[in-house]
């Protein structure tokens, strides 16, 4: 072994790695502007469809090819012969002539010129566009095709019936954010996983598959949601709300309909809705979904439920506060309750004397609530009350519903409720507020026999059951005949039918109004929540119509736009029970 | 003798950091790719085992170092590998360098670099001379050794691979010019070399294009300028003290090859320059070892076996190093004992296992 022959390779060894070294610090130490010169582009993922329960779609991406020649890096023979191409397919497909001599002008000026040119789908029609892509791509040889010729692949969001989803699904701004109702819930399984690729690099689509190219991420699309939503239900509520909605010209509408023992929303309406194709032509507040992302007070709705409580309660001593026999005297229409040093005074809409439990149901009386709450505050307990509320409306719970906004109702802590007032506006509906999916879960568990069931949305979802046993069978059985009676002879008597037995109750709240910090004289929230058929429980319906005109009560306003669609239900779902009952009544 | 005793505390420490680094910059990555972030760091922890069990086979049988036998059957089976890779590898960045085995990818020419070493010593007689021709004639085994050497080459030139055929060349020419060869010999055969790879070149118009592929400015030049400008961003906003263990923000997607070929760039973004220079006084440690070993080393071949391992070693640790800062363009070498890959490793820890139990032979 040569020692200065070693030595000296030694030497520059070290020379060398001192100088990778030396670089190496200058740079840790050096200064922190980093050159922007290279940087990475996206290519956008298909976002995924969203569908209805029998495969509709509802939601979809549009593809959007457009080709780019650009004429910088292509010699003057390769642009001669893109132009022989277009041109014979253009006269392939007898376009006119203005087109023709048009589009060579702009070849010609690309000649001089040297830019890029697009075409896009638009302008050439679609067949055709294809057309031209695939003998650019398979008849010219142009060596390293890419950066030459390429093809931008974008998508649009398109919404096939606008207005009557509008509210459910949301919509795409501009800029491709998701915005609002499910694409915004759901964003993160839709969209899928955008593609990078570095800048200059651009990736070519070759017979429509992303062709090979420098990518870092390539794009993934993304997941279609199935919905439990049937567009023809959804399309003949939307129709029969508006009706309603306009006939009373009422600020907004909505209507929710859900399938009493699965918990299965079918349809989600709200009217006015909105456009998603043109968002932009639609004020701010049409985006918000009535039914799930405003709280309101619903009123006497929410009467089932209370007198269903106190019929199950039991105090101390093991013995019920209320039976179904108990006897309220309802003070001819007028009732004045002393709250501290003001008072309070509660009206019925008509004048009763005496009334039973279930005609106070029945005839949606006030002062018999008023009456019956001011036995429990006498003898009740307020936290059971309380936790007995906070249960039903889903006071603290998410619903779990994949439609954004969503908002959890609000209730006074039991500990700070105003002796004799509290509890009586909770007897009326008031002083309680949720949205109002919330108050139709509650009240589904009449139909349901005491179950609280989640409501779904999704179709892969499964039912789940909160409570299985809020109220006793005997309760259940009580409550059922009352509601039927409400539709037969108490405040829903308008929609009463032969043909279809329908159960329900309305509700017509006054709104708080946040100015005088009163409730309004003048507008109010009419509602009417209800199931059919009675005798054996399938879909559940709440309507609610906020600030109508004209006509105030839920009996007048809700409940017909209940009936119509309940009645179109009946025979698009259950039109095989029709059949049977129509023979009978022959017979 | 006892400065040379630490050899196996820092190869041991060197490989730990491998380890450590190559799981936090494949993480990420091998999430999206595999869905399971373990995916190639659990890969890494085989070849590390298995390079391990290696070292201490070859420490434990001192024997096999000297055994033409089993070097010859080594030598043949990578020359087999290359010559499949040629005609059954699989393409990855338009160039040929893998070799699909079940489940593993070899890359043959990894072991082939430390072959190259031994190859020479083997070509030496005792007094640690190459001689072509003596008094009964060509000395037949030289001949044929260096006709396996180009061989390999050549293959490996035409995968194509310009970092380890420069590497090798560069490993033979420093062996040739060590061992008191002419320098007309030496300038002839680098002439001829040169020519021949010229001509294969040229020759066939599909390794043409290959090259072109690389070559090609339209292309090329944007992903080597992007890997590089992304390291040296990543190396800069490390900084000094770095940014901590696991938090690079290049690895996740920005930097391409983080695990392998750039993994440099990562580690100077997470420890910083002060865990970089323990690092890099490891490698000097290690390296400072061998080159120990070496020329205490009685037994002339492996004398000169280790001291061009040494030189092979600290050139590739070197030229990666200078890719990752942008001193030097990328050829696609990695930084031994760290770098994602099992092929890489394995030869490695055989090579250290070699100079260990040559070591112990001469202690």
């Amino acid at each position: 072994m040569n020692n200065i022959r070693l030595k000296s390779i030694l030497f520059f060894m070290v020379l060398f790695s001192l100088f990778i070294f030396f670089r190496l610090i200058k740079l840790q130490v050096g200064t922190k502007n980093i050159s922007k010169k290279i940087q990475v582009e996206k290519v956008k993922a298909k976002r995924g469809d969203i569908l209805d329960s029998e495969g509709r779609l509802i939601a979809t991406s549009i593809e959007l090819n457009d080709l780019y020649f650009y004429t910088g890096k292509l010699s003057n023979k390769e642009i001669i012969d893109i132009e022989k191409i277009i041109i014979t397919e253009l006269s392939r497909y007898k376009k006119s002539k203005k087109t023709i001599a048009n589009l060579k002008k702009r070849m010609e000026r690309l000649l001089e010129n040297r830019g890029a040119i697009c075409f896009s789908r638009d302008e050439l029609g679609t067949t055709l566009y294809h057309d031209i892509i695939n003998k650019v791509d398979t008849k010219l040889n142009i060596p390293d095709i890419r950066g030459k010729i390429y093809v931008i692949r974008h998508y649009k969001r398109f919404y096939p019936f606008p207005k009557i989803y509008g509210t459910v699904t949301g919509y795409i701004d501009r800029e491709g954010n998701p915005k609002y109702g499910i694409e915004s819930f759901l964003n993160l399984s839709l969209k899928g996983i955008d593609g990078e690729y570095i800048k200059g690099s651009m990736p070519i689509i070759r017979e429509g598959k992303w062709g090979r190219s420098n990518w870092i991420l390539e794009p993934k699309n993304g997941e279609d949601i199935s919905l439990t939503i049937d567009s023809v239900i959804q399309n003949f509520s939307y129709k029969y709300l508006k009706k309603s909605v306009n006939k009373y010209r009422a600020k907004a509408g909505c209507a929710i309909i859900m399938e009493s023992q699965t918990g299965r929303i079918v349809g989600f309406v709200n009217y006015p809705g909105f456009d998603p194709n043109n968002y932009s032509d639609y004020p701010y507040e049409r985006f918000m979904n009535k039914g799930i992302a405003s709280l309101y007070e619903v009123g006497s709705i929410i009467k089932p439920m209370i007198i269903g409580y106190l019929l199950n309660y039991r105090d101390k001593d093991g013995k019920s506060i209320i039976t179904q026999r108990s006897k309220f005297y309802c003070e001819n229409g007028k009732y004045k309750i002393k709250t501290g040093q003001k008072f309070r005074i509660i009206e019925d809409v008509e004048k009763f004397k005496t009334l039973n439990l279930e005609k106070i149901l029945v005839h949606s009386s006030n002062i018999g609530m008023s009456k019956i709450m001011q036995v429990y505050e006498e003898k009740g307990d307020k936290l059971e009350l309380y936790t007995y509320l906070i249960a039903i409306l889903n006071l603290q719970r998410g619903l779990g519903i994949p439609i954004s906004g969503y908002q959890k109702g609000k209730i006074l802590d039991y500990r700070r409720w105003v002796k004799n007032y509290s509890m009586i506006s909770f007897g009326m509906g008031y002083e309680i507020s949720a949205s109002l999916i919330n108050f139709l879960v509650a009240f589904n568990t009449i139909p349901t026999y005491g179950k609280l069931i989640k409501p779904i949305f999704l179709k892969k979802d499964r039912t789940e059951i909160f409570d299985n046993n809020i109220f006793n069978k005997k309760t259940i059985d009580f409550l059922q005949t009352a509601l039927r009676n409400v539709v037969k002879e108490g405040t829903a008597k308008k929609i009463n039918s032969n043909d279809i037995q329908f159960a329900g109750k309305t509700g017509t709240a006054n709104k708080y109004d946040r100015k005088t910090k009163k409730y309004s004289e003048e507008r109010y929230l009419a509602s009417f929540v209800g199931y059919f058929p009675a005798d054996d429980p399938q879909y559940t319906i709440g309507v609610f119509i906020d600030e109508p005109k004209y006509k105030i009560y839920g009996g007048d306003v809700a409940a017909p736009v209940f009936k119509d669609i309940a009645e179109r239900l009946f025979y698009y779902k259950l039109n095989r029970v029709t059949f049977t009952y129509k023979r009978e009544k022959d017979e | 003798m006892k400065k040379t005793d630490n050899m196996r505390f820092y190869l041991f420490v060197i490989t730990l950091i491998g380890l450590i680094f190559v799981f936090s910059s494949s993480a990420v990555f091998s999430y999206y790719k595999y869905y399971s972030k373990y995916f190639m760091f659990t890969k890494q922890l085989l070849f590390f085992i298995i390079g391990w069990i290696l070292f201490f086979t070859i420490v434990k049988f001192k024997k096999l170092v000297s055994d033409p036998f089993l070097i010859y059957l080594f030598l043949f089976t990578i020359i087999f590998l290359l010559l499949m890779v040629e005609f059954k590898g699989s393409e990855i960045n338009n160039a040929t360098r893998w070799l699909k085995i079940g489940p593993l990818t070899i890359q043959p020419s990894e072991f082939f670099k430390i072959i190259i070493p031994m190859l020479f010593a083997f070509s030496l007689d005792k007094q640690g001379k190459i001689i072509v021709k003596n008094r009964n004639g060509l000395n037949w085994k030289v001949i044929f050794n260096f006709f396996i050497i180009a061989l390999g080459t050549f293959l490996i030139f035409i995968e194509p691979d310009f970092g380890t055929t420069i590497l090798i060349l560069t490993i033979l020419f420093i062996g040739l010019f060590i061992s008191r060869t002419r320098f007309k010999y030496i300038i002839l055969m680098f002439a001829i070399i040169v020519s021949l790879l010229f001509l294969a070149t040229i020759t066939s118009n599909y390794r043409l294009n290959r090259f072109r592929a690389i070559l090609s400015p339209t292309k090329g030049e944007q992903t080597i300028r992007y890997q590089i400008i992304q390291s040296q961003k990543a190396i800069r906003t490390g900084g000094i003290l770095g940014k901590g263990l696991g938090k690079s923000n290049q690895k996740i997607f920005y930097l391409p090859e983080a695990w392998s070929d750039f993994i440099f760039a990562v580690i100077s973004e997470e420890i910083g320059g002060i865990g970089t220079l323990l690092l890099l006084l490891l490698y000097f440690l290690l390296y400072w070892n061998i080159y120990k070993i070496g020329i205490t080393c009685k037994d002339m071949r492996l004398r000169y076996f280790v001291i061009l391992f040494f030189i092979l070693c600290s050139i590739q640790t070197c030229l990666n190093i200078g890719v990752a800062i942008g001193a030097l363009p990328p050829t696609g070498t990695v930084l031994p004992l760290i770098s994602q890959g099992g092929s890489s490793f394995t030869a490695f820890m055989i090579g250290f296992g070699i100079c260990e139990s040559v070591r112990l032979k001469d202690g």
